[in-house]
């Protein structure tokens, strides 16, 4: 059991583990953290879970935790670690079973009162176009459904969000104003299995269940003016957040290949504190295998975010007109292959981000030209009720973080304890009278995901600003939740 | 005799089994792991009449028991059906073989990604009974 006697505090908002706490840690354990916070990140085991990230083979510099960590399974959600390229390892328990879980932001060109009028349509009409909860297929259009053939699916496997370019389901600034433009060049659809497959076909453009969503929100406050002319921000301005990753095909990506590791293990002589850190050398065969599996999968979460892009879009125009421009698209389950400075020198390293945005600062090539000059939108979704925020990636990031930043408020409190504390339909009641118009197929479930199961985004994302993480641009508050 | 229950996980869904052999170990687990995805599967479906086989070998009797959960939640998935009803049973080492049967189903009530690894292990009390906690990811 980790106590705060075991933590040293680097700054008011950094704590550290040191490698003495545990034999084993090769490298010391930190993260992000008010005081008053600390009881809650104590109060569950995503400090021994970060600990046990400390030991993996080839970790270099910290392992790291964002200020929304939360206990896990294998890792902490909320993690980042970066290990040495090419022999360190790659673990599919750093990215988490919804391989590019991810969220990106929409801006309209709409005002609240512009849009009061016709909420209620606009909530019936995304409910009925967004395929959401276990299993749900997608229609393609009215009432049919997109299942894809093997060979069409491997093309989205291939290409991401470039297949839904293809198929005009996106523009060149969708792919543009996308994380990685969308698509990751190491994907090998071969590495990815017939299970895997068999999972995924149906589910392109769907939203799944948990946590995922669609929610309308407008700019409730901006705090950087010049960063939110940048990312074309404006009060009072209606916006749409889409969340959701690679659904059944991702997971199954995982469970396969941390299978394939286990089995591994023993050959490569890796031992670990818990088996949900499987993981084997980068360079080795089946490293290599998860990696081109792990970016197809990822490929495909991006397609599925702009394929529910595509439809809402569709929905906005029948009933609102305009259109919907994509602001920016982050993925926070994801492992990438970067350049940083660690233990004081630049270094190739793969970064595991598992619940943890990647938050690069100004000057980043890969950036849309017109955010190059102030950096990386930083999206951080709320929970539904509450506020979300969008943030830019900050120069410390890089010194501090491996580029990295929070994902969300960071769940409280077990999803059990949350659905037994209010009945869903009263959730429902009490966010309309908010002027939150609630959409799901399984009332029952909702409050699960009630704002009280979740830590206050406010004191998260001040936790990330005092780092010097990534700075504030506008917070958010929802209008219109069509939750999975 | 088999018992399962579900414990508090902040994120996830934490399963523990208990059972006094080995063969009710694998039982009670399928059988939690089924009323997650689909609550009340194992009481009101009397006959269960869709049949597949499992055979799968891992490093060990815990990751047997994961590798033999997950193979048969993926199953459930593809083929909209609750593989919940072991019929047969061939428990070795490192190596299950299994026929299992199961219901079609429109929908699921729960989404589970898949039974993790995380700090399981099968334990055996000095009456020979055994227990396993198992995360499954939500």
């Amino acid at each position: 059991m980790i106590t705060e006697n075991n933590l040293t505090q680097i700054s008011p908002v950094e704590w550290e583990i040191p490698t003495s706490f545990r034999n084993d840690m090769r490298v010391p354990a930190r993260f992000f953290a008010s005081k008053s916070m600390l009881s809650e990140i104590l109060g569950d085991r995503s400090l021994e879970q970060l600990v046990d990230v400390a030991t993996l083979p080839g970790i270099v510099g910290v392992a790291l935790a964002m200020p929304d960590i939360h206990e896990g399974y294998g890792f902490p959600i909320g993690g980042v670690a970066a290990t040495q390229w090419p022999d360190g390892v790659i673990s599919p328990g750093g990215i988490g079973y919804d391989i590019n879980c991810g969220v990106r932001l929409l801006k309209s060109e709409l005002t609240q009162a512009q849009l009061e009028p016709f909420k209620e349509s606009l909530a019936q009409g995304l409910s009925r176009s967004i395929p959401s909860g276990m299993g749900h297929g997608a229609p393609t259009g009215r009432g049919g459904k997109m299942t894809l053939d093997i060979a069409e699916l491997d093309k989205v496997l291939m290409q991401g969000v470039g297949w839904a370019l293809n198929k005009g389901y996106a523009t060149e600034s969708d792919v543009s104003h996308t994380e990685s433009h969308g698509r990751l060049d190491g994907a090998d659809s071969a590495a990815v299995s017939d299970f895997a497959k068999k999972r995924g076909c149906d589910q392109l453009g769907t939203l799944g269940s948990g946590n995922h969503f669609v929610e309308v929100g407008f700019v409730e406050k901006i705090f950087d003016e010049e960063a939110a002319r940048v990312f074309g921000l404006k009060q009072d301005q209606i916006t749409v957040l889409i969340h959701t990753g690679s659904r059944g095909l991702g997971h199954q990506v995982a469970t396969d290949y941390i299978r394939i590791m286990l089995q591994e293990l023993p050959e490569f002589g890796i031992k670990l504190p818990d088996r949900e850190l499987a993981c084997l050398p980068f360079s080795s065969k089946d490293g290599q295998r998860y990696f081109a599996a792990m970016s197809a999968a990822a490929n495909f979460a991006w397609a599925n975010r702009q394929m529910i892009t595509y439809r809402t879009r569709e929905v906005w125009k029948q009933i609102l007109g305009g259109d919907l421009s994509l602001v920016y698209d982050v993925a926070h389950n994801i492992a990438k292959v970067e350049e940083h400075v660690a233990d004081g020198k630049l270094k190739k390293v793969i970064v595991h981000r598992k619940g943890a945005t990647r938050a690069f600062g100004k000057g980043f090539a890969e950036l849309p030209e017109e955010y190059q000059s102030i950096g990386q939108p930083v999206i951080i979704p709320g929970s539904m009720g509450t506020a979300s925020y969008v943030l830019i990636g900050a120069a410390q990031a890089m010194e501090k973080t491996f580029g990295s930043a929070c994902h969300g408020a960071g769940r409280l409190m077990s999803r059990h304890a949350a659905k037994a504390k209010q009945l869903g339909r009263e959730l429902q009641k009490e966010l309309a009278s908010e002027g939150i118009i609630i959409k799901t197929a399984a009332v029952r479930d909702l409050s699960e995901e009630a704002p009280y199961a979740y830590k206050d985004v406010d004191d998260v994302v001040n936790v990330i600003e005092l780092a010097g993480i990534a700075t504030k641009v506008a917070r958010l508050k929802p209008l219109i939740v069509v939750k999975g | 005799m088999r018992h399962h229950r579900l414990l508090p996980h902040t994120a996830d869904t934490r399963l523990q089994i208990t059972a006094d052999s080995l063969e009710e170990l694998f039982k009670g687990a399928l059988e939690g792991l089924s009323e997650i995805i689909k609550h009340g599967v194992t009481k009101n479906s009397s006959d269960p009449s869709i049949v597949t086989q499992v055979d799968i070998s891992s490093n060990d009797r815990t990751a047997m028991l994961i590798d033999f959960l997950n193979n048969l939640l993926t199953k459930d998935l593809i083929e909209k059906v609750v593989f919940f009803d072991i019929v047969e049973l061939d428990l070795k080492n490192t190596r299950v073989i299994a026929r299992v049967r199961g219901i079609a189903v429109d929908s699921f009530d729960e989404d589970i990604k898949a039974v993790t690894y995380h700090g399981a292990q099968i334990q055996q009390d000095k009456d020979g009974n055994y227990e396993v906690e198992l995360v499954c990811d939500v």
